[in-house]
């Protein structure tokens, strides 16, 4: 079983030990894994099958999911396939258009305290969907969990993430994806909840002329704390990856974001892009940043940026000349920065409880 | 069809690579033992307290692991580097009086003739001493004092008790722990309250003997607003062995003074540059550092500027040059530890020929420092798909009311902006270089005049082929 110090999320090149961003660590045993009763698919679809063993997975589909580089730690995914207690294979057909997306709800709650799930979504040739995943629930829960994505040829993908647990919960999340040529995959993200929040999210480029878009928000407030380790990978010709990572930190909140574009000898002509906005409203706050760029290829055009702190000052002139106070220009700032990463989100729902959080918690600003 | 790469000639290396025979008078047996540490402490006539502060940095040096990030250091080994070689003859202010062939390498490096036209003050160090120093005569009347370090253990031994390796303590890492417990050369700088030093002052570091080591401290000193231009020189002959430079610089900049440390590192392809270097400014002080990294195997150099007073003030300027065999791993550190402090780092990387250039870098804010500004932008320009360029710079932000950014950008030559120059009826050739001279303009003109050459030699580019 896995080590309670277990070294999670590895920075790709390390630095100085003093600012505590090489790896983030377990802290606390992993709890038993009961059952998970209940049923997260909204709608059943074709498709869509419960992964109950591990040996019902069809031959090519764990050969894809066993090339997707996954995992908060090697351990951790080993953890994972061994305790797992809900996970679904989601295949889309060629070149099958989903116009609906498939979605996923799980709720925690007393009777469900503990989930690990494990996900595998293969999109075959020339297909099209997007798969929302959600997490919600209230008191001591706890989530561990993974999802591998596997675009074959053309395929366009679309994965969301929510994570809106309560504030005592722990939550650990790893999503890999790999791309074949002309594929494209975009995650959206939100990480709106629980006490402490360990994730990865790493997508290979592997084929020729293949995107990645992601687009992440994150809200921090109490104590919480958040470790994510991002990582697109550029292994093939002129491919396409770009990160736009919005947060706010409020409280006592801490961050660390490790963001990096990894540009493969080979990967001529392609474009990286990787962005992180802070705005940071309380002074016992603390933002770890930390955008790395690699890079073995000459013909490749990479660009990063991160601002901490600093708020648009002509939108904020320009609310306040409106009338608003400061602080209600710079929380409709930050609301509306927002905005882009949540309209990504075909659920109105699971979009509104992310808006009512944001909303409810920002009231309390002084 | 395969696109053309420009060709950029390497730095021009003649001038540095001419070797003297190895004629040192003393020199301490490889390797890191107590007894070396003795022996050296004994024939550098060091005070009872200075060789107490040794033998405890080597207790501190044997505990310390080697750093688990940056290059592979594992061809080093200390068992096989000298770590003190005494030149030949004794420190002099008269320039006749130094040894003639090292007069003579000097002479080729133009440090005598630099000295004449544009320095307030020079000291030369070879191998592990200092064998010149010298200083206008109207700064020494106005109390500044620039000396060669073992000169002022005698005569300034308060100053240097008071200041040295207080900064830079000896534990802070394995290297600067072997720094303390082998140094040997190095400058001295103190200039009083209000005295500004109008033309910069200069020390040159050579290293001649191979296998060798050196670990020269400098220590400069400004009282409340005064201000100093200081510049540093090191270079090397190459050998085919392992030579380490582990230098330490400990700058203090009181209140309101200004100082400006300029650098520039041409050691040969066989040093291991494992460098540290650091200031401490306090209010309305302001540390300027121009930094341009061009040789050695291996460096490690990130020089630190600790904000420490209200309103203080840090520009970093850098250029790293890394081509075939060159490890060459640098960048910059700020701590903002008081309120309203800024800094602004701007760096600019080329690697060429399979050399791998690194930027790292660290911006920390304090809790109590609020209404900080803090700009970083790097730039890395890659000339072929044989080298490597990564960034790694880290934010550690801790309270509000910043302002903190940081951009980076990394990419080749473009086809595009070739294509403009030439249909304005530039040649080809000529495009390429100005897009070159371009890319590392805004670093050359920090560089002081002396160090033109240098740099010329960086933009000497050769190009072939046509548009890809």
């Amino acid at each position: 079983m896995i080590a309670e110090k277990e070294i999670l999320n590895p920075i790709p090149m390390r630095t100085w030990r003093w600012l505590g961003v090489n790896a983030a660590q377990l802290r606390q045993e992993l709890p038993t894994m009961g059952i998970y009763d209940k049923k997260p698919l909204i709608a059943e679809i074709a498709g869509v099958q419960s992964i109950k063993d591990q040996k019902e997975i069809p031959a090519d589909i764990a050969a894809y999911a066993a090339k997707i580089d996954c995992g908060l730690s090697e351990a951790m995914d080993k953890t994972v396939s061994a305790v797992y207690n809900s996970g679904y294979v989601i295949e889309i057909a060629a070149n099958e258009q989903c116009t609906q997306p498939i979605r996923l709800r799980y709720v925690l709650d007393e009777s469900n305290p503990a989930l690990t799930d494990e996900h595998i979504i293969v999109a075959r040739e020339n297909s099209e969907a997007t798969v929302i995943i959600s997490y919600t629930g209230d008191g001591e829960i706890f989530h561990n969990g993974r999802t591998r994505v596997y675009a074959e040829k053309g395929a366009k993908l679309h994965l969301i993430k929510v994570q809106l647990l309560a504030g005592e919960a722990q939550q650990m999340d790893a999503i890999g994806a790999y791309a074949e040529a002309g594929a494209r995959i975009d995650a959206t993200v939100a990480e709106v909840g629980a006490a402490r929040s360990v994730t990865s999210l790493k997508i290979n480029l592997a084929g020729d002329e293949s995107t990645a878009d992601i687009k992440t928000i994150y809200f921090g407030d109490g104590t919480r704390e958040l470790d994510m380790n991002y990582i697109i990978r550029q292994e093939g010709k002129k491919t396409d990856g770009h990160m736009e990572i919005q947060g706010a930190l409020l409280d006592k909140s801490q961050k660390i974001f490790r963001g990096t574009l990894d540009f493969i000898r080979g990967s001529k002509g392609s474009v990286g892009r990787e962005a992180e906005n802070v705005v940071v409203l309380s002074p016992d706050v603390r933002n770890r940043s930390v955008p790395l760029m690699l890079s073995g290829e000459d013909d490749v055009d990479g660009h990063h940026a991160v601002s901490v702190g600093k708020m648009d000052e002509n939108k904020l002139f320009y609310l306040m000349s409106r009338g608003l106070s400061l602080r209600d220009a710079e929380k409709m700032v930050i609301a509306a920065s927002f905005q882009p990463a949540l309209q990504r989100i075909p659920d109105e729902e699971i979009k509104g409880q992310i808006e009512e959080y944001i909303r409810r918690r920002l009231a309390n600003v002084e | 069809m395969e696109k053309k790469k420009t060709f950029v000639e390497d730095i021009e290396r003649t001038l540095y690579d001419i070797k003297n025979e190895d004629y040192a008078v003393y020199k301490t047996q490889q390797g890191l033992t107590e007894k070396i540490i003795r022996d050296i402490s004994r024939e550098k006539h060091d005070p009872e307290w200075m060789l107490a502060f040794r033998l405890k940095a080597l207790d501190v040096y044997n505990h310390t692991p080697m750093p688990t990030w940056g290059p592979d250091l594992s061809e080093l080994n200390m068992d096989e580097i000298v770590t003190y070689v005494k030149p030949k003859g004794t420190m002099t202010g008269n320039w006749k009086e130094v040894p003639t062939e090292i007069k003579e390498t000097f002479d080729r490096l133009g440090i005598p003739a630099a000295e004449k036209t544009s320095l307030a003050g020079v000291g030369a160090q070879y191998d592990s001493e200092v064998v010149y120093h010298s200083i206008k005569e109207d700064l020494v009347k106005q109390g500044v004092v620039y000396t060669d370090m073992e000169s002022a253990l005698i005569e300034h031994e308060d100053l240097v008790k008071e200041y040295f390796m207080k900064l830079v303590p000896p534990k802070d890492h394995k290297f600067v722990a072997l720094h303390g417990a082998v140094w040997s050369g190095g400058s001295f700088v103190y200039v009083p309250e209000g005295v500004h030093v109008d033309i910069p002052l200069q020390s040159y570091f050579r290293l001649n003997s191979p296998g060798a080591g050196q670990f020269e401290h400098t220590l400069i000193i400004l009282e409340k607003n005064s201000s100093l231009h200081f510049i540093e020189g090191c270079s090397a002959p190459k050998y085919n062995v392992t030579n380490l430079h582990a230098g330490c610089v400990e700058l203090y900049v009181k209140e309101g003074a200004r100082l400006r440390y300029s650098t520039i590192e041409n050691w040969s392809r066989n040093m291991m540059n494992l460098n540290t270097k650091r200031a401490l400014v306090e209010k309305d002080g302001i540390i300027e550092w121009v930094s341009g990294s061009f040789g050695s195997h291996i460096s490690m150099l990130y020089p630190c500027s600790i904000l420490h007073g209200e309103h203080a003030r840090c520009e970093f300027t850098g250029v790293t040059f890394a081509a075939r065999g060159q490890h060459l791993d640098t960048g910059a550190t700020v701590i903002h530890a008081a309120p309203y402090t800024s800094s602004n780092i701007s760096t600019r990387s080329i690697s060429k020929d399979g050399g791998i250039v690194v930027y790292r870098g660290a911006v920390k804010v304090t809790p109590n420092a609020h209404h900080v500004k803090s700009s970083v932008n790097c730039e890395s320009l890659m000339l072929d798909d044989e080298s490597r360029s990564d960034t790694l710079p880290v934010m550690d932000i801790m309270g509000d009311e910043v302002d903190i950014g940081h951009e980076a950008k990394i990419g080749r030559i473009s086809d595009e902006a070739i294509f403009y120059l030439m249909s304005r009826g530039i040649s080809e050739d000529e495009a390429k270089a100005m897009i070159v001279r371009g890319f590392v303009e805004p670093i050359a003109k920090e560089l002081p005049l002396e160090y033109a050459v240098e740099m010329n030699n960086l933009v000497n580019i050769e190009l072939e082929g046509t548009m890809g």
